[in-house]
This record gives C-alpha cells, structure tokens and sequence, in this order.
C-alpha cells in the first residue's frame, strides 16, 4: 500500500504521535477543553431552530455535521482524514489521541418577502477515545428542529360579542441522537465502525389564548394548553472506509433507526405515539486532485414513507435524497500554520412537507480551518469555521438563509 | 497574548456570545395553528354554584367614624344626632396675682360661662338656606360611646340600657343656634354659668354629655368638630378671666330608624356596617340539558380549572330603603374568603379574591334605576376548582366561603344595596370558558 507524503492535514498517516514537552502540556490540554465546555454550557441547550419548515411533520431535518463537513457540501462521510461523526461510523478509526469535538451553529433565515428568524444550534458534541487498535467514541447530535410559533390576532364571537384576542402556539425543543460508537482499522487501507444510540430530547407544544381584558373583564387569564412529549428510540449506524490508493478514498454507511416514540410526561395526557424512522444510505469519497487540493462528494438515500403513513399521508416524502461535493484546498497559511480552504455545494431533500408541499434545502458554502496548538506531527487543536448561503423551498414558500458553523476540535484529530 | 491565543479567544468569545441569540420562526397565519379552540360565555344562577346565604351587621360602630351627622325628617323620617363627651376641668388655673410678676394655681376659680363651638362640614352636606340647631345637657346616667343607638344607651353583649327617651333623651335644652352656611362654617351656642360650673365639678365625663340635634326639617349636616370655650374668671385676681378650651374625649351618632338587614338584600357598607356571606360550590360538570350546554361545544363537559380564563361575580344594585341611607360618596366593595366558616359572622377574612376593589360612584343606589356590577375573581374561582376532592387539606387553604363588604368598615352611616338571591335580580356567575381538544402530537 502506497502512503501519500505526509501533511499536517493528513495526521493519520503518521503511525506514532509524540507530544512535544513544553509546548503542549496536559494542562494546557485541560485547558482548552474547559474553555470548549464552558462555551457548550453557555450556548442554549437542545437545539434551536431558526427555519418555518420546522412547523413541517416532525421538524426540519438537521444532520450533526461539523464545520468541516459543511464547508464541503458533504452529507456526512467519504471526507479525508479521520473525524468524528456520527453518520460515519468508520471515520473515527484513525483517531490515536484523545479529542473531544465540539459545534456551534448560529444562523439566520428570512422568509421571502417575510420576517426574519435566528438562532443557535450545538449539533454535535464528540469525545473519542482510542485503546489499542479501537477507538470508542461518544457523541451527541442533532436530528429534527422543532422550533417554531404561530402568532395570530382574531375576533371571536362571544355570546353575540365581538372579544379581541390573540393565538400563540408554540413548539419548543428538539431531537437529538446519543450515540456510543466503535472503530477500528482492519488493515492500513480498511477501517469500519459501528455505533449505537438513542433518540433523546423532548417535544414541547403549547397553546395559549390571551382575550382581550376590555371586552372579556378585569383578569383575564391566558388560556393555556400544553403537553411534553419525551423521546426515545433506538438507532444503529454501520460503515467502512476503503482507501484503495493515496489518491482515492471511498467511504459508506448504513443508519437503520426504529421507531421514534414520544411518551407524554404527566401531567400531559393521551398516550405514546410512534413514528417509524427511516433507513438511510450514505456514500461519498475523496479525491487527490493534486498535493494540495481535495475533491470530495457524496450522496445519501432515506426512505421516509413509513412516518409519512404515522402522519397521516402526504406529510412526508417516501425518499428524500441529498449529495454535494466541494474541494479543499490546502496550500494556505494563517498565523504561520496551514490553513485549509474549503468550497462546497449540498442540496437535500427534506423530509417533511411544508404547507403540503414537498421541501428542498441547497445551499452553497465555504470555510477555513486553523491550527491552533499541534505536535510536531499532527494538530491537537484546530477550529474550522464553514459559512453556508442556501435557501429552502416548498411549493411557492421559500426562505433563504445563512447559516455559520463553528467546530472546535482538540487532540486527536 | 499570540497571534493564536488571540484567535483562539476571539472565536471562544464569539461562541459564547452568539448563543444568546434566539428570534423563533413565526407565522402569523392562524389556520396554522394546529389545534381548535373555542371560548364561549357561561352564565351560572346563583343556585347553582351558591349556597348558605346569610346576612349580617353590626360590623364597627358610628362611633369610628370621623365626623358627625344631624339631621331632622331628611329623607322621610330619618333623624340623626350627636352626642358627645367634654373633657375635665383644669384642677387649677395660672394667673397673676395683683401686683405681683409670677403666676400662681387657682384652683378656686369661678366658670362665668362659656360657648359651644360647632364646626360644620361643608363638604358632605350644604344647606341651601340657614338651619338650627340644638344643643342639651345630656341628663342619662349612662351611656356607652360604642353601642349607644337611638333606642339603647348601652346595649352591649349581654346588658342592654334603653335611654329615658329614645333620640339620647331626657337632656336639658343648652340652647339653640342658627347656622347660615353662606356666612360662616362655624355655630356658637352660648352656655349659661351654672351648667358650666356643674361640668367642671362633674368626677365623671358622661355627665359632661352633649346631645345636638337638627331643629330644622329635611337637611343632613355634617359636623365635624365640637368644642367647650369656658370663660374662667380667676379668685386671686377677679379682674383676670381665662378663657379654657375642652374638647371631645368620646363621641358618636345616633339615628332612627335602624334599617338593619335583610335576608334577600346583600349590603355593604353603613355604620355599624353590613356584610353578606355565602358558600361557592361550583359544578364538577356541565350536564346535558343545563343552560351552559346551549353554548357548550359538547355537553356534557367538566368544569376545569384550565379551561376558565375569566370568572366574574355579577350583581344589580337596587335602591336603597330607606333612601336617607343611599350613599352621597363613592363606596367600595371587596370579596374576601372567610377563614373561618363556622364563626360566621366574626370569622377573620382571607385577602381579597379581586384585584382591586369594586367601586360604586354615587348614585347607582338611587331609588330610578339599578345598574350592573361584576366583581372578578378568575384566579379564586380557578383555585377552588383545582381543589382535588379528596384533599381535605387544600380545601382549607382555599375557603369557599366568601364575605361581601366595604373594605373600610365602616365608612359612613350609608349602605349599598344589591339584589339577593331568589330576586328577580339574583347574583350570577360570569364565565369565560376556553375549550380544546388539547395540544396532540402532529
């Protein structure tokens, strides 16, 4: 097997990593990773969505890609290197160090010819840890964005009266995906994975009716009607990494989920509902275009028709397809260290309708990375930054939006 | 700091920073609203959620008020006087012997006379032409400032005393005075020597009483201070005479006649005042051929603390009887919960159930009309229905029982009135209900 020449960017070709005393200390390690948690703990828990589609089914469709992924369009596995996440099981194989990695996602959407929305998102969260030839990773991730809210005026008819009020429904919350995953490499060339998770996070929805005190009385109460549903279920995601030469490296992976059921959280009432999730196909690879430029693609296949029947019909597609690509140039510097220039394009199928109307998310992007602390062989501290402009439409409705990621990922990597 | 440290803290910071931004997706089209709603107006008689109506008086007395009345056939036969108490003597007086530059006590002084000053409250009432007025040394052994009526002089718990006369009576006329509120706010009625000089050696301040009255028809006075100018004309030196003032150490009014309470009227106010209590006991649900049902979306439906958003105690004043008690001020009305229902009616009371108190303007109780009046009491009315059935303890933290009266008792002789229950203008409950299916999952 041929070995590309060695790079900052490509650490894992590097069999034996020793950290440099002096510059790199376990208390500066410490460090950082305090400073990345304290900002996790900062930003919002669960995640915030920033889209109308959200109000579509189960919410918007939210894959846990970091900045890097993002930048080039992928759809989350086939990316040179060995990286956390969750929609490629394999990819953590390379992984020799300890690293925790963490993303933050602030973005903002205008409707067209409508208001605008923002908000910030953590959709990924990993730490992995290698043993031997294993590396075991947790990780937690995005999924479905539920966050969304109808504001509306009326005039009701009260007893032959006309009563002001004002409608508010809520839905607040999100769903997101633990996972505990497994890699290893199988030869030099061939690495798989597998992780486990389970759906976490909860659906709040709330109703609320405020009347008009002048014409109803004095203390009025809101009318409130509210219900928390908590979620669970189960997923499994399988996939391998095949690098048949230095130039080209292929990788794929299955996600078979269960059901996602939502149980009621007392007092709300009724009973649990279940929505079945779909299978999804990912596939993508890299090419070395030249020593310093990476193409890489993409494609991923979910067959959503089963929620589409717990919804009631024509709520969901039955296949949502999405692919991008993007290229990765890595012949910049910053601050003296390789800075990593990245292009990209994603379109994505949604899997929801909105207003009836199946929906489509493209988006064009970029970014860069930086190297903020490494080793003599390998960065142990890097942030990547991607910066997306797409729009996403549903029959006449379309929003555009942009949407920053910002990846910290420490040791390892 | 590095270059590097630098980036690393400014996109650290940026983290930290962007994660406090939040601006939720919002539509402003209502049928996106994945959920019906309906809010209807239900009105509950008083027999269906009321029960135990009592009414009650005797709360305070004239006596805590600040001012005073008279009054001579106002209003009908509505008559009012006052009475009240001088204070003691000076045991001594100070004056300067003759020829001499220090004071010495004089206790052996000589009362020439003195007068009754009068100060009238041109605020509350305003005759349009002169009045007079009475003034008399009252003759009754006894009297209790506290109790005294037009019949009892004392009637307290257990011992009652009529007077000689009903009215404060017998008293031996003083004199009488005119007052002519064009010329002055002030009536002086001159008192004679002798009786100056029996106050002064009275031991006891009830033989130092007061008793004015109106001697002119139809007028209802105000009165707002009394006082005792004694001329005191010294022993140790006949030339010099001190002038002393005594004021009032006890006082009230009486009047006749007594309206006292009814069981069909709720009233609220008056002095001593009244005040009207019931039991709330709400229906668990609206059955299938009740009123409420004709408005309900379904029927039958229970009455849930959720679904009331508004509730508000509706009630029609009438006129007052007998008018001479129909309020020339604003009044108030308060609803508060009695703590103790089984010491109705001296059971202490809970806060108020509404906001604010109701107030009613004058003339609402005049004898041309009746005009609607809604007490809110949403949150009490949700509390009452959020009492689980088999949770003895909560139901004490939530009394059913519900006082109505004037939150300053009392504030005036005069009283308001309002329909009872079983009248044609009974108290309803007013309530805003909102109902759904509740919030399902999509």
């Amino acid at each position: 097997m041929t070995t590309v020449p060695a790079r900052c960017e490509d650490h894992s070709r590097y069999p034996e990593v020793r950290a440099v005393p002096g510059r790199w200390t376990p208390g500066r390690w410490f460090a950082m990773l305090a400073l990345v948690l304290v900002g996790g703990l900062a930003a919002p828990s669960g995640a915030h969505a920033q889209s109308l589609l959200n109000a579509g089914g189960l919410g918007l469709l939210n894959d846990p890609l970091d900045a890097r992924a993002r930048a080039l369009g992928s759809v989350g596995v086939g990316l040179e290197g060995w990286y956390m996440l969750g929609t490629d099981p394999s990819a953590a194989a390379g992984l020799n160090l300890p690293s925790v990695t963490g993303t933050f996602q602030p973005s903002t959407s205008r409707i067209e010819g409508g208001a605008q929305a923002g908000g910030t998102r953590f959709p990924m969260l990993g730490v992995s840890y290698p043993f031997g030839r294993h590396v075991f990773t947790i990780q937690l991730g995005s999924f479905l964005d539920q966050e969304w809210e109808v504001r509306a005026d009326r005039t009701l008819d009260v007893s032959g009266e006309d009563v002001e009020a004002v409608d508010r429904f809520e839905s607040v919350g999100g769903i997101g995906q633990a996972r505990l995953g497994w890699a290893t490499r199988l030869r030099e060339d061939l690495a798989v994975g597998v992780n486990v998770g389970s759906y976490t996070g909860a659906m709040e929805r709330r109703f609320i009716r405020q009347l008009d005190p002048d014409a109803v009385g004095f203390g009025v109460e809101p009318f409130l009607n509210q219900g928390r549903w908590r979620a669970s279920g189960l997923t499994i995601a399988a996939g391998a990494t095949w690098q048949p030469s230095s130039i080209v490296r292929v990788a794929a992976s299955v996600e078979h989920a269960g059901d996602l059921t939502l149980d009621p959280v007392a007092p709300t009432p009724g009973a649990e509902k279940s929505y079945p999730m779909p299978l999804t196909v990912r596939a993508g690879g890299t090419v070395v275009l030249a020593s310093d430029l990476r193409l890489s693609s993409g494609f991923s296949r979910a067959d959503w028709s089963g929620v589409d029947e717990a919804l009631g019909g024509d709520a969901a597609r039955d296949v949502a397809w999405g692919y991008g690509a993007g290229v990765e140039w890595m012949g910049s510097t910053l601050l003296g260290r390789t800075a990593p220039i990245r292009l990209g394009y994603r379109q994505q199928d949604l899997p929801f309708h909105f207003q009836g109307e199946p929906a489509t998310e493209s988006a064009f992007s970029g970014g860069l990375s930086v190297n903020l602390a490494d080793t003599e062989t390998m960065p142990v501290a890097r942030i990547e930054y991607s910066l997306e402009r797409g729009t996403r439409d549903a029959g006449i409705f379309s929003e555009e939006y942009w949407r920053s990621t910002l990846s910290i990922r420490l040791a390892g990597g | 700091m590095t270059p590097r440290r630098l980036v690393l803290a400014a996109l650290l910071g940026l983290l930290v920073t962007g994660a406090c931004t939040d601006q939720v997706p919002t539509f402003d089209d209502g049928s996106a609203i994945p959920i019906d709603a309906e809010t209807v107006e239900v009105l509950l008689p008083f027999s269906e959620f009321g029960r135990d109506f009592q009414v009650f008086g005797g709360f305070g007395s004239q006596a805590d008020l600040a001012g005073f009345y008279v009054a001579h056939e106002y209003r009908g036969d509505f008559s009012a006087r006052t009475l009240i108490r001088l204070g003691a003597f000076p045991a001594s007086i100070s004056v300067f012997p003759e020829g001499e530059s220090t004071t010495v006590p004089d206790s052996a002084y000589v009362p020439l006379g003195g007068n009754l000053v009068i100060r009238m409250d041109t605020t509350r009432s305003v005759p349009e032409e002169a009045v007079e007025l009475e003034a008399g040394h009252m003759l009754a052994p006894e009297w209790d400032i506290r109790t005294a009526s037009w019949q009892a002089a004392v009637d307290t718990l257990g011992r009652r005393v009529d007077w000689g006369e009903a009215g404060g009576g017998p008293v031996r006329s003083l004199g009488t005075g005119m007052w002519d509120p064009q010329e002055a706010d002030t009536l002086v009625i001159p008192v004679d020597s002798a009786t100056v000089n029996q106050w002064r050696e009275a031991d006891e301040s009830v033989d130092r009483s007061v008793r004015v009255e109106s001697r002119s028809s139809g007028h209802l006075l105000g009165i707002n201070s009394l006082e005792l100018r004694a001329r005191l004309q010294s022993s140790v030196n006949p030339d010099t005479v001190v002038t002393v003032v005594r004021g009032i150490v006890g006082s009230t009014f009486i009047y006749n006649p007594e309206p006292g309470v009814s069981q069909e009227e709720i009233r609220i106010g008056g002095a001593p005042a009244r005040r009207a209590f019931f039991r709330i006991q709400l229906p668990d649900r609206f059955e299938e051929g009740s009123a409420a049902c004709e408005v309900l979306p379904t029927c039958p439906m229970d009455l849930d603390r959720d679904r009331v958003v508004y509730a508000g105690l509706v009630m029609q004043t009438r006129p007052v009887e007998p008018p001479a008690f129909e309020p020339l001020d604003t009044l108030r009305l308060d609803v508060r919960p009695t703590l103790s229902p089984e010491r109705i009616p001296r059971s202490p009371l809970g806060s108020s159930v509404q906001p604010t108190a109701r107030t009613f303007p004058p003339g609402v109780f005049a004898a041309d009309g009746s005009t609607r009046v809604e007490v809110p009491m949403t949150r009490y009315v949700q509390d009452l229905l959020g009492i689980p059935d088999d949770d003895p303890q909560q139901r004490d933290e939530v009394p059913s029982t519900v006082a109505l009266l004037s939150p300053a008792e009392p504030s005036g002789f005069q009283f308001g009135s309002l329909f009872g229950p079983g009248t044609e203008g009974e108290p309803f409950l007013r309530l805003i209900l909102t109902i759904t299916d509740g919030v399902q999952l999509p």
